[in-house]
């Protein structure tokens, strides 16, 4: 069963049975390989996420990935367990900066002068074993899970993932909430997810990325989730920052309401057009287009470019690289929260998007009771009158369970004008 | 000079100028331009040319830059300022004057620019970019768009392979100027009086790694590997130091005409609309007393849901970091220097009569917002000889605000009037050379000059 599924499942029994359960995920470590643009290879270490709840038998047809599957840890789980299988062939280890854990150990080893050094953070999972992790006080916000072991070498190798957690989740008439109060509510949300690749995996003294990922993406995400920007919609962006680097992603066309750092609302937001995230950051800001388009968001620190890419522009033309995504904000005419291209009427209110005979139509621009598919005439009010005051589906345009005088007047307005229009009938 | 913009406007301000009394000076603005305007229409129209020209370092080298610059105008770095007012309807007409590679007749590649921070900005003509419309020729013009939003310090930079073209030059400031203020001659840079001057000054931050720089001018530009860009100079609004201490538009500066130096009377309230346009950040630094950062992206650091809430801080030192602009509120007035920094002496007829601040309150004297505690007390040490003196340019030969003492041959002579100097800079100590020579980079000079002075 799909992990995340299962957890939503128990959130929502937790939710009924009034007390909190534990959000369990099975990942495993191992090794992969990233082409880039100019066809290098680079070899990775990343997570999968297993497919069933047996570690014992690996992660099936779980694929390890940079950077390691997203884990969201449902409202109402106050607990967050880690299982991991380290396929690696050395140790490793699961921390999530900015949470509270338990107990950490540090695991320490004698240097060459016989001097300890902390060598993880907490405890390890040797290569073959499957280790555990567990949060018990989970809290609201955008943090990261990275490897505690070694930290210089193995996060650069890609042992990096996003764990989100909402205050609120959504549910049918309630709105997400990133933290507590209703200031923090919104739409959708969108993680995008900064690191940096050196193909020489040297060391950190000698860093020099030469790759720039976003979501473990390189070259510019074009029109990134759109249904997830919609006019009028507030949507959430988590930010996060894994790579050595500082970056500062700029919003161009409108500001960004910066509302969190590191996990943590601030006690005010900040209106910004570029937020900084140094090495390790997670920023969440709220967006809210006013007018439909594509909105470039791109690092102002200016690493857009991998390292060979310049060359590859001054012919090809327009790549601006990496660093960069467009958020194509989607038009919502009739302001229901339902964008034009999905919305069944788009210059009618209908946020339940009901559409009681099926053709793609919402009853609430659909007076055409004949189904001819032309204006609506004289004989769909014919009909109008032979079903008023009953409860036929199709005539209660408001869907209130009778054909009344309200629905008259719905069809008074519709009377003579061609059926929608609907975003889902071209 | 006499101002475009119409005549309400110029009432309002001189309303204003009269309140301000003594210490408002006409001439305290930042040097820019307003384009043309059209007062009936409420519209200011810039009419842009992006070239290839150099650019001088204080070391006697040249630097080849791309640069924005008005038609008719020599190109500049950074970008002409502009200064609009909130509520016009800008539109910024840009063409596409580079050199073509190789021989070629064509620009070696599209520009274009992108106001960031602004909402609804339409482009017409050009070709589509991946960002914006852009600009592929002399006969191929790029029209921007847009009404002017809330007042406040943007920036505007090329929206095409920016990693390349904001190192190469192409970047401007924006200053978006409340509705009721005449850019000629402003007294505040947002609708809130906490956001009120008597001087503005622009800090615009930026670097360049000239390797990068000759690689294009020799048309080798496939050979740029943008991830290992290593910048080697660092300039104050496209001037590196001491030339940022030249005036404005000096004419030996051809390509780079805004001047970093900055001048007050003790007292006066001076805006700093310092800009992150670069590509690293930049840890400014005043010297004198702190600053209150006021406002961010061209937003005052109140709570969008209350404006009573107020987020401004004081600080001495904060990164400036690329793509951000920061407005900060600098005063000083030698308040608690412990000796009278006029010199004055018992008998000399001046007087000190305290404001609510304890500053001197009468406005035509020279000695206007002295801090009346310290008035006639006697320098607390006595001077050490001139040989036991380090001297640097700005040595005005005395302890003393407006004085001037006897200076060795040689040494000193940039002080004229006497004032208090303080070196403003970066703090990342590299960032203090030109090409590794101290003294450079992003450095410049606040001095601060008696009432007497007539301040430009
Ligand atoms: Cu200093």
């Amino acid at each position: 069963m799909n992990k995340t599924a299962l957890s939503l499942l128990i959130g929502a029994l937790a939710l009924a049975g009034g007390s909190a359960q534990a959000a369990t995920f099975n990942l495993c470590a191992g090794t992969t390989s990233k082409t880039m643009p100019d066809g290098v290879v680079v070899s990775m270490w990343g997570f999968a996420l297993d497919d069933d709840a047996n570690l014992t038998n690996g992660c099936g047809t779980g694929v390890v990935q940079v950077p390691g599957p997203a884990l969201n840890v449902p409202a109402n789980d106050n607990t967050l367990v880690i299982n991991v299988r380290n396929d690696l062939a050395e140790a490793i280890s699961i921390v999530i900066p900015g949470q509270d854990a338990t107990t950490m150990t540090p695991v320490m080893q004698l240097d060459a002068q016989g001097r300890p050094r902390v060598h993880s953070f907490t405890h390890e999972t040797a290569p073959a074993a499957i280790g555990t992790y567990t949060w018990t006080a989970v809290a609201p916000g955008t943090y990261a899970y990275q490897s505690g072991t070694h930290p210089a070498k193995q996060v650069q190798m890609g042992l990096y993932g996003a764990v989100t957690k909402n205050f609120v989740d959504a549910a049918v008439g309630v709105k997400a909430q990133a933290y507590p109060g209703l200031s923090y509510e919104y739409d959708n949300d969108i993680t995008l997810f900064y690191s940096e690749v050196d193909p020489a995996h040297t060391s950190t003294i000698e860093y020099k990325p030469q790759y720039f990922l976003i979501n473990g993406d390189d070259g510019l995400i074009a029109n990134l989730n759109p249904t997830k920007v919609v006019v009028g919609q507030r949507t959430l962006l988590r930010l996060i920052n894994l790579g050595l680097k500082t970056h500062a992603p700029m919003i161009n066309g409108m500001h960004m309401e910066v509302i969190a750092e590191d996990g943590k609302a601030y006690r005010n937001s900040q209106l910004q057009a570029t937020v900084v995230m140094e090495a390790g950051e997670t920023v969440d800001a709220f967006i809210t287009p006013t007018v439909a388009g594509s909105y470039a968001l791109f690092d102002r620190m200016l690493y857009l470019t991998d390292h060979f890419q310049m060359g590859v522009q001054a012919t090809a033309a327009l790549n601006p690289g990496t660093l960069a995504v467009s958020l194509l904000a989607l038009a919502d005419s009739d302001g229901d929260g339902v964008p034009d291209v999905s919305d069944n009427c788009t210059l009618v209110k209908n946020t339940n998007q009901r559409d009681s005979n099926g053709d793609g139509y919402g009853n609430m621009c659909d007076a055409d009771l004949d189904n001819s598919g032309g204006v609506v005439n004289s004989a769909d009010y014919n009909l109008f009158r032979q079903r008023y005051l009953t409860s036929d589906a199709d005539a209660d345009f408001n869907g209130d369970g009778v054909v009344n005088t309200a629905d008259y007047s719905i069809f008074r307005g519709l009377f003579l004008k061609p059926v929608g229009p609907s975003g889902l009938v071209p | 000079m006499k101002s475009l913009f119409g005549k309400a406007a110029l009432a309002t301000t001189s309303a204003a100028l009269l309140l301000a009394g003594t210490a408002f000076n006409a001439e305290a603005r930042i040097a820019g331009t307003v384009g043309t305007v059209n007062a009936a229409t409420q519209t200011q129209t810039f009419n842009l040319v992006v070239s290839s020209d150099y650019i001088t370092t204080p070391d006697g080298g040249t630097v080849t830059i791309w640069g924005y610059g008005e038609v008719g105008k020599p190109m500049q770095y950074p970008g002409p300022t502009l200064k609009v007012r909130a509520g016009y309807h800008v539109v910024v007409n840009l063409t596409n004057n580079l050199p073509g590679a190789n021989g070629l007749t064509t620009p070696m590649m599209p520009v274009s620019m992108i106001f960031p921070g602004q909402t609804g900005v339409t482009a017409t003509g050009g070709s589509a970019g991946l960002m914006t419309q852009e600009s592929n020729g002399p006969a191929d013009t790029v029209s921007y768009s847009f009404t002017a939003g809330q007042p406040g310090t943007y920036m505007y930079q090329s929206g095409t392979r920016p990693g390349l073209q904001v190192d190469m030059g192409l970047v401007g400031a924006l200053l978006v100027y409340p509705s009721t203020e005449n850019p000629d001659f402003p007294t505040k840079s947002y609708d809130n009086a906490d956001a009120s001057f008597d001087r503005e000054y622009m800090f615009m931050m930026t670097e360049m790694d000239p390797k990068i720089h000759q690689l294009v001018e020799f048309g080798l530009i496939n050979q740029i590997n943008n991830t290992l860009t290593t910048p080697t100079l660092w300039f104050l609004n496209g001037r590196n130091g001491p030339d940022t201490l030249f005036p404005d538009f000096a004419s030996w500066l051809t390509h780079q005409p805004y001047s970093a130096l900055t001048r007050m009377h003790p007292g006066e309230k001076v805006l700093m609309r310092m800009i992150g346009a670069g590509r690293e950040q930049h840890p400014f630094h005043p010297h004198g007393n702190n600053y209150t950062v006021i406002a961010r992206d061209g937003r005052m650091l109140k709570t969008p849901a209350s404006a009573t809430i107020d987020l401004a801080f004081s600080d001495y030192t904060f990164d400036v970091t690329p793509g951000t602009t920061f407005d900060a509120i600098f005063t000083w007035t030698g308040q608690g220097l412990n000796w009278d920094m006029f010199g004055h002496v018992a008998g000399d007829g001046s007087s000190c009569i305290p404001d609510a601040q304890g500053l001197h309150s009468v406005a035509t004297d020279p000695n206007y917002k002295e801090p009346c505690a310290d008035h006639l007390k006697p320098l607390p040490v006595v001077m050490p000889e001139n040989l036991s003196l380090g001297f640097g340019g700005f040595w005005r030969g005395s302890p003393f605000i407006g004085a001037l003492g006897a200076l060795p041959p040689g040494e000193g002579g940039l002080n004229l009037n006497g004032g208090v100097v303080h070196i403003w800079h970066s703090h990342a100590e590299k960032e203090l050379t030109n090409n590794d020579i101290y003294p450079g980079g992003i450095l410049t000079m606040l001095i601060i000059e008696p009432y007497g002075v007539n301040i430009p």
